[in-house]
């Protein structure tokens, strides 16, 4: 049975009225509506933050909501909260909704810890007898005792934000509303939000969830909706949707600018390049496990790396490497067959080095790779590409957290001596 | 160090180990729906008495921020009045000579009007610019928006009745030179119709500033032409005097002069105040307060696009 039903719901703002204007600007905008030349301009300044979203949650069920900035994730939430009201379309919602959007948004500074409970208590709808009850609770949950009788604007915004957040997570509405809550206080304290929420979600609270933090969209939802521009593009099955997310949003920017280039030219030397005298890469080729060249690959799937090389010169203990490197440029990794391959001690001319993993480890989105061809102990490499090999990684055996790694489990025993093999990932 | 940190994760929070049951609902509850939201002043007031306790807690902040830092508090409720009393006091009465209605000590006289005037522009000057002062809130959480103008005005009511105090003492200082009877008891209609016309304008204007922000600056000027509009300082029966259909018009636009009036004519003379004009002026606040809530309602719902 659903709980929220949306049913063509459009929110516009027009841009050039956000905002309140003074009664001398609005004279202004009448005159130069009066004007035959303006008036068919009326429409063009409408920007559509939610156009015609048709959504129905069911009672009980966890739908997180991803999308890039801007998308209208944060004012579909805002509405089903009632702080604003679409232009067209109907909301309905069988019960109370309560929203998390910006926890200890009803504090206010000059109250204490304790007075302001009540008051934001009061705001979030909850009664007066129904905090007095919890209000242990609240105090214990935001680890706040010693300073409940300080007023909050001597806190740390960490400590605000415990205490906000303590209040929010003690109402009991039938539909929660969560944006981006989850990302705020220390390490501790984010693991008991997100452990909170998965009670009240086992509890059986539906839960509209907007988050960025896709491990854990795809842990705490039931179902996730991609909406982009105002539209909803999808809903359905978590990695379904994370992925195509990915895909959409992630991989569409890049592909039109590194990737269109590296499709066509992925063994093009740079003519300004120092290196490719001796010897040179000429090309570097993705396999997933089934042995099929690809770009995509899924999280702790199988990988194999063909890198194409050509020497001109004779050369001796090469060394091979490949670093992956995120779109903003860090290091994720760097894997070389100076510590993992065995040394290669007769090259022949022309050749392929494969690299095979097993089980891929980093995260989902988008990776820049080096390869490099060097001789061993030397700073000149041979052939540097930089950036030059783009790997997209989709969400797979997904886990939370920043990579994967191989695994295994299995449960001892009585009285064996503990002996848990590692997973072998050597290559070469 | 770590390892300690680890075992805390892992062990559950017993304080949270059972999840409270969601709130039930009736299987039969239907989806309400938020955008056609009954549109009735009933609805509307149905809504407000369930958000009676946030209404009770969002006046008491509005009386505890406002005397939490300051050193003499609540005397500032009465100071206001009382100094402006002395001061009229000096200069109109000592100085220029003015006076109050027959047997009226001008202090008695002066301090009935401005106790009465103090509570409508504290009222105004607080709930006008609440909307927008209170965005915070109003962009992130709902709950009905005329909590926050209601409460600037009850906190106002608050501060009024703190300073009605003085008012008491006065009257027993000068218990000799005034006439209290029965009509005393006028003062609770009068308060209850001074209060349903200050919500209403707060209701009204507070809505409006948040479409035009001239309203904040212009206000302050408002009030004061208002007030000089108003028999504060002078008496109501000077306008009498001067032309009877001046007065009439005086009577029947500003609901204040007749509250005030009211007031004097109820407490200090001990006569029944003008039934006529005072009728008028009850019903002029009861269409105010029903047409600026209702205006208030309509435009809410664009409270947190534009604040």
């Amino acid at each position: 049975m659903s709980i929220v039903v949306l049913d063509k719901v459009s929110k516009t703002y027009r841009l050039s009225r956000l905002g309140s204007k003074s009664i001398r600007e609005e004279m202004a905008r009448m005159m130069k509506n009066l004007l035959p030349s303006s008036k068919g301009q009326a429409g063009s300044d409408e920007f559509y933050a939610l156009k015609e979203v048709d959504l129905a949650i069911e009672r009980g069920e966890t739908v997180g909501f991803i999308g890039p900035n801007g998308s209208g994730k944060s004012t579909l939430l805002k509405l089903l909260a009632r702080i604003i009201y679409p232009n067209h379309g109907k909301i309905m919602v069988g019960g109370s909704v309560a929203s998390l959007i910006e926890v200890g948004a009803g504090f206010h500074p000059e109250l204490t810890g304790r007075e302001n409970i009540f008051l934001y208590g009061s705001i979030m709808g909850m009664k007066k007898a129904e905090v007095v009850k919890k209000f242990d609770r609240i105090v214990a949950f935001s680890e706040m005792e010693k300073f409940i009788d300080t007023p909050v604007k001597r806190y740390s915004s960490g400590m605000y934000v415990r205490l906000g957040f303590a209040v929010a997570a003690h109402i009991n509405p039938a539909v929660l509303l969560v944006d981006e809550v989850l990302a705020v206080g220390d390490a501790n304290f984010q693991s008991k939000c997100q452990q909170r929420i998965e009670e009240l979600r086992r509890g059986g609270m539906t839960i509209a969830f907007v988050s960025h933090d896709m491990p854990a969209v795809e842990r705490l939802c039931d179902r996730v909706a991609f909406i982009s521009k105002g539209q909803l593009r999808a809903i359905g099955k978590p990695q379904d949707v994370i992925s195509l997310y990915y895909n959409e949003v992630l991989f569409a920017k890049k592909s039109s600018t590194h990737l269109a280039q590296n499709n066509t030219g992925l063994a093009i030397e740079s003519k300004t390049s120092l290196y490719g005298q001796e010897a040179e890469i000429l090309s570097v080729k993705f396999y997933n496990g089934d042995g099929q060249e690809t770009d995509t690959i899924a999280m702790g799937e199988n990988l194999t790396v063909r890198l194409h090389y050509r020497t001109y010169t004779p050369i001796d203990d090469p060394v091979f490497e490949m670093l992956f490197y995120s779109p903003d440029d860090r290091l994720y990794s760097h894997l070389t067959t100076a510590i993992n391959g065995e040394a290669i001690n007769s090259l022949p001319d022309e050749g392929m080095v494969e690299f095979d993993c097993r089980e891929f480890g980093l995260s989902p989105g988008i990776y820049k790779i080096d390869g490099i061809f060097s001789k061993r102990g030397s700073v000149a490499p041979y052939d540097l590409k930089p950036r030059q090999y783009i790997l997209k990684v989709l969400p797979g055996k997904s886990v939370r957290g920043m990579f994967y790694m191989p695994q295994q489990w299995r449960l001892l025993p009585p009285n064996e001596t503990i002996n848990v093999q590692s997973a072998d990932t050597n290559f070469v | 160090m770590s390892a300690t940190a680890i075992e805390k994760e892992a062990k559950p929070d017993p304080l949270l180990a059972t999840p409270p049951p969601p709130e039930t609902e009736s299987p039969e509850a239907e989806l309400r729906n938020a955008v056609e939201w009954s549109d009735s002043i009933i609805s509307h007031l149905k809504e407000l008495t369930h958000h009676w306790e946030l209404l009770q807690l969002t006046t008491q902040r509005e009386l505890k921020i406002r005397y939490k830092q300051t050193a003499l508090g609540a005397v500032w409720a009465v100071l206001q009045p009382l100094s402006l009393m002395l001061v009229f006091g000096i200069f109109f009465s000592y100085f220029a000579g003015m006076k109050g209605d027959t047997g009226m000590p001008y202090a008695l006289f002066s301090y009935t009007g401005l106790l009465a005037w103090t509570f409508f522009s504290t009222a105004l000057s607080f709930a006008i610019p609440s909307l927008i002062t209170n965005s915070y809130v109003i962009t992130k959480i709902y709950f009905p928006r005329e909590i926050v103008p209601l409460s600037c005005v009850l906190a106002a009511f608050v501060d009024f009745l703190v300073a009605a105090v003085i008012f008491v003492g006065l009257l027993l200082f000068y218990h000799n030179e005034i006439t209290i009877n029965w009509n005393i008891f006028f003062v609770i209609p009068l308060m209850a119709i001074q209060l349903l016309f200050t919500i209403g304008v707060s209701f009204f204007l507070s809505a409006f500033t948040v479409l035009y922000r001239d309203v904040r600056y212009a206000m302050p000027l408002v009030i004061q032409v208002w007030m000089f509009a108003t028999p504060i300082l002078y008496s109501a029966t000077k306008v009498k005097e001067k032309s009877e259909t001046l007065y009439s018009l005086y009577m029947t636009l500003n609901p204040m002069a007749v509250i005030i009036d009211s007031y004097r004519k109820c407490i200090i003379q001990g006569l029944t105040p003008d039934l006529k004009f005072l009728g008028i002026a009850a019903a002029i606040s009861i269409l105010l307060v029903l047409a600026s809530y209702k205006y208030f309602k309509h435009l809410e719902r664009e409270f947190a696009d534009l604040v």
